[in-house]
């Protein structure tokens, strides 16, 4: 059967330590400012009656990808497992996906981008390594790691999560982990009226 | 070339995660947690990870510097000039020689706040004749003294495993700032999804409020008065205490006389306890039914039990008073005290790996927020109280010791009145046992004399404030040197205006160690010598001996073994080899040795040789083969950051039932501290100004200054952490200065709306901090209903001026700058902890 890999939040964990977001640094090499994900925060209701909410944001890898349906260049593509990648040997640049996306995630990696160092100095070894990997003047994502995934590896936010709130797997093996969880605890697709069908499903 | 290196995480002092690096030409070029280190269940953190990035800081410190301009500020420019390592290290060496075979050996302070060196550190001092200081300690060491009293440990961490109600209190267990920060964050979320209740008391919502079911805002520094209240219900309304671990494991049931001591057994001078089946007083230790009611005549002497003593104590603080002091509803604190007693399920038992243990699955946390106050010593005491009269001391689903009982040397004993003596060998280490070897108060011949203060765990907070009152304290000479490593004194302290000029004023050099420049480095240093970063260091006992951030509860003891992942640059050394450097170009090596093998009682076999010359991993090999029977080439051929070795039931839980002996809730020889102290001081002529009413067996909340002279329109400035701040060097992190920025509240000033609309401020205006001495800092303001409305929050430790920090420059508001050490009266004289009340004004800047 066809795979459809996904993660599910447990937003009951989330405790916004950012981990996820300096783990997806360290995998991805992603310059300043470019994020393949992020923790939202919000609060509400009155003092001293208050609601916090932690709501970790990544590509949702939906089924129905607008990204990959809009993209001139057909760089979008979606791979066997249900992930849905850039090629950036394909990509142009020309931002259509950009606009696609009603969750507002690929990210154009602006030309120049590669030679902006994190210390604002020249390039440290990690990033003349990891940069090697991007490609300027292309559109960039979450791939869930897909390197990651070919040795059997979780996506590096899963791995480094410290509260669990990130669980990765198949969602069409029954057996899995996030397929128990979708079970036991339902679980609710980011904005499901965009009827894009994410892979990512929020709990708690 | 590619290769894996395994180590430990240091990126925080807590040194609890397992790592695995990869180096690419031997540059690092990733971090990830270890799935097979145990600890940190594999897990690591966003500090962790980043700090791949700080080796790699082009800023990074690479020559030993000379400042050559003698003026020194926040205003003055070092003009570091580079010079060689030979010229540095004899500078500083011949200083100390000076000042050991010339001038007074006590003259000079190591500050250091880097924890796995922590075994070294004193020996080294204790070698040279110095002084120590934490250079942390104002914001944390007074509370240290009540878990040594009722943990038998240096600290204390929640048994998640089997807790079902947690009070957190001024605390954010579980929300990655605290002391086994990656270990506690999973299991605080397990135990959440399996139904625990959490509740925050706080004067701000930070992370962990996200994560309650109940947020208490608390004005800040009523603490005291809190929990003084709940005991009150937990005692005399509710009834809900655990009347037996009263009476058989604290001091409740000794008898106590009109004059507040003990009333003793004549012949062998024991305590002695009314036994209700005897109907006598017998001593202590021969009671099968002691009472904790009524009056008794024992030896013509009117007497009753310390437990009722507290009991009618707290009867004065009734709700209503309560409230009015903290401004949380009266019924509120019922159900807070009421819940909290109900989980606490007195009475149950637990079966573990076939032992039976008393189950209390309730437990109050305190964290950093309460203490720091007038009266800390009698505040974090009246909060550790509650979950005394539970019994959750050391039990499953209470709150546990994180260090360890392990092996020799390491178990509590029992004191003459039966009280339970700390398992530690704190006292080494400038911190001391607040029962066991107690000093006696004389006049201070040190300038972190704990001898003002004998029952605080240590008294740091006295080194700025005797250095400016030299004369008042009566010391007879100055301290002429200062090596700083690992803290940054002028920022994380009081105001930097002042701890430069006390210092400056005092010292003739004044040396930093550092990767990095920091505004110690730069503002008040005369020379400083780079070092190696974690990652380019061995620390073989790398959660810090003796005290060990042991993950606690029903796990394995684990070891953890750092190794160097990169090469440092060419002579960045780790800082004790460094200090060892010194010890030998000052002529007092061979003292090291000998200290080392005294302090440890190391094995004949495992002893340096005085006359050898060794490296601090050499010291630390010969430490580890004589406490847990491995070596650095154990872990070396193995390639492993870890050992483990199978923790018992009763090493798991080791509470007062294993060991025997009492936690106190009357501290009845506190009487005699006080007096002693008090002769002191009259002697020295300063009983004006170091007062001794806190020395009373019962507690009490007085409140600091802030609380009666506060005035309308002023708020009180409080300082919570973001998870990827809580160590003031990260803001100056790339990626964590990032993720800092994509928090909503992290550079701002937090404001309640209504506090905002009375001054007409709204959300994005800049706005004005001032105290009344005129200290003032600008920011943005945040406006949230997750903050008291009396209160007003910058996070922290930010507002750094120094120029070598690039990208932390010119984020956030510096707190501490608000904190001045003129006032002696700010000092709590027990604990000799500072009260951290900062009164502000808050407007519109034009």
């Amino acid at each position: 059967m066809k795979k459809n890999y996904g993660m599910v939040i447990d937003l009951d964990r989330c405790v916004n330590c950012q981990t996820c977001m300096v783990a997806c640094q360290m995998e991805h090499g992603t310059p300043p400012r470019v994020f393949f994900t992020r923790v939202l925060q919000s609060e509400g209701g009155k003092f001293p009656r208050i609601q916090m909410r932690f709501f970790p944001i990544l590509c949702n890898h939906c089924q129905n990808a607008p990204c990959e349906d809009i993209c001139p260049a057909e760089a979008v593509y979606t791979n066997e497992d249900g992930v849905v990648l850039i090629d950036s040997d394909k990509c142009t640049g020309c931002g259509a996906c950009r606009e696609a996306c009603p969750y507002n995630i690929p990210v154009l990696l602006e030309r120049g981008k590669l030679k902006e160092s994190y210390w604002g100095d020249e390039l440290i070894p990690f990033e003349r390594e990891k940069y090697k990997e991007l490609k300027e003047g292309t559109v960039v994502k979450c791939d869930f790691c897909i390197d990651r995934m070919e040795k059997g590896m979780d996506p590096a936010c899963v791995e480094a999560c410290p509260t669990d709130t990130r669980v990765f797997g198949n969602f069409n093996d029954p057996e899995s982990e996030v397929s128990h969880l979708l079970s036991s605890r339902g679980g609710r697709q980011p904005h499901p009226e965009f009827n894009t069908n994410p892979s990512v499903y929020y709990v708690g | 070339m590619y290769e894996k290196v395994k180590s430990v995480c240091y990126g925080c002092q807590c040194s609890d995660a397992g790592i695995i690096a990869t180096k690419k030409d031997g540059e690092l070029i990733a971090i990830r947690g270890d799935p097979n280190c145990p600890p940190s269940y594999g897990r690591i953190c966003g500090k962790g990870l980043s700090s791949l990035m700080v080796p790699y800081n082009p800023q990074r410190i690479m020559k030993p510097l000379k400042r050559m301009n003698s003026k020194k500020g926040l205003d003055q420019e070092p003009e570091f000039e580079e010079i060689s390592w030979n010229e540095a290290l004899d500078i500083v060496a011949d200083k100390l020689r000076w000042i050991r075979e010339e001038y007074d050996p006590r003259a000079h302070i190591l500050s250091c706040f880097d924890y796995p060196p922590v075994w070294f550190g004193p020996v080294w001092l204790t070698a040279s004749g110095g002084q120590f200081f934490f250079g942390g300690s104002v914001w944390c060491g007074w509370y240290h003294n009540v878990y040594f009293n009722f943990y038998q440990s240096f600290y204390r961490e929640i048994d998640y495993e089997h807790i079902n109600h947690l009070i957190l209190w001024g605390s954010q267990s579980g929300h990655l700032v605290d002391a086994l920060p990656v270990p506690t964050a999973r299991e605080q979320a397990d135990a959440r999804h399996r139904g625990m209740t959490l509740k925050v008391i706080d004067p701000v919502a930070t992370n962990v409020v996200k994560s309650a079911d109940e947020w208490i805002p608390i004005r800040p520094g009523t603490d005291g008065a809190l929990a003084l209240g709940m005991l009150n219900l937990l005692l005399n309304e509710f009834e809900i205490y655990d009347r037996e671990f009263i009476k058989h494991y604290t001091n409740g049931s000794y008898l106590i006389a009109s004059d507040g001591r003990y009333q003793r057994d004549a012949e062998t001078d024991k305590p002695l306890i009314w036994d209700e089946n005897k109907k006598e007083a017998v001593p202590f230790d021969k009671a099968e039914a002691p009472s904790l009611e009524g009056s008794y005549i024992v030896n013509e002497e009117k007497c009753e039990p310390a437990f009722k003593r507290l009991k009618e104590h707290v009867k004065q603080w009734n709700v209503e008073r309560v409230s009015k002091i903290t401004t949380i509803p009266p019924e509120t604190i019922k159900r807070l005290a009421r819940e909290f007693g109900e989980a606490a399920k007195i009475g149950s038992t637990i079966d573990i790996k076939g032992k039976q243990f008393p189950l209390r699955p309730a437990a109050i946390q305190q964290g950093k927020g309460p203490g720091p106050h007038r009266h800390a010593m009698h505040t974090v005491y009246a909060i550790e109280m509650l979950n005394v009269i539970m019994g959750n001391l050391n039990v499953p689903g209470g709150q546990l010791g994180i260090s360890p009982y392990y092996k020799r040397r390491w178990r509590p004993s029992v004191s003459k009145d039966g009280l339970m003596l700390s398992a530690n060998d704190y006292w080494k280490f400038g911190c001391q046992d607040p029962l066991l070897d107690r000093q006696k108060a004389k006049k201070p011949t040190m300038y972190n004399c704990r001898d003002l203060c004998p029952i605080a765990s240590y008294a740091d907070m006295l080194v700025p404030i005797i250095m400016r009152n030299k004369e008042l304290f009566g010391m007879t000479y100055d301290i002429k040197m200062t090596i700083i490593s690992h803290t940054n004194i002028v920022h994380s302290y009081g105001n930097p205006d002042q701890m430069i000029k006390i210092f400056d004023d005092m010292n003739d050099l004044i040396v930093g160690f550092s990767t990095e420049m920091n505004e110690t480095m730069e503002y008040l240093c005369d020379i400083v010598i780079p070092i190696a970063h974690w990652t380019e260091r061995y620390d073989p006992l790398a959660q810090g001996a003796p005290f060990k951030f042991q993950t606690v509860g029903d796990r394995d003891w684990h070891w953890l073994f750092r190794r160097p992942i990169k090469d440092p640059p060419e002579n960045h050394k780790h800082p004790a080899d460094l200090l060892l450097e010194l010890a030998r170009r000052a002529g007092f090596e061979r003292d090291v040795y000998k200290t080392f093998n005294e302090w440890w009682q190391i094995d004949e076999e495992y002893q340096l040789d005085p006359d050898g010359q060794y490296s601090y991993l050499e010291m630390g090999d010969a430490l580890l083969k004589d406490r847990h029977g491995v070596s650095v080439d154990w872990f070396e051929k193995r390639r492993t950051n870890f050992f483990t070795q199978e923790k018992t039931p009763e090493e798991a839980y080791p509470w007062c039932g294993i060991f025997g002996g009492r936690v106190p809730i009357y501290l009845e020889w506190w009487l005699d501290v006080g007096k002693e102290v008090e002769k002191v001081v009259k002697e020295m002529g300063i009983d004006d100004i170091w007062e001794v009413d806190d020395y009373t067996p019962l507690l009490d909340w007085k409140g600091c200054s802030s609380h009666r002279e506060r005035k309308d329109d002023e708020l009180w400035l409080v300082n919570p952490r973001v998870p990827t701040h809580h160590q003031a060097s990260d803001i100056n992190n790339p990626w964590l200065h990032e993720a800092g920025e994509q928090l909503p509240k992290t550079f701002g000033v937090l404001i309640n709306p209504e506090t905002a609309k009375d001054r007409g401020i709204e959300k994005g205006d800049l706005v004005t901090l001032e105290s009344p001495a005129g200290i003032k800092e600008k920011g943005i303001a945040i406006i949230t209903e997750g903050i008291h409305p009396d209160v007003v929050g910058v996070f922290g430790s930010f507002g750094k001026y120094a120029k070598g920090e690039k990208i932390a420059k010119g984020s956030g508001l510096h707190w501490n700058k608000f904190i001045s050490f003129t006032d002696i009266d700010r000092l709590d004289k027990v604990s000799a902890g500072y009260d951290s009340c900062v009164l502000v004004r808050v407007f519109k800047s034009k």
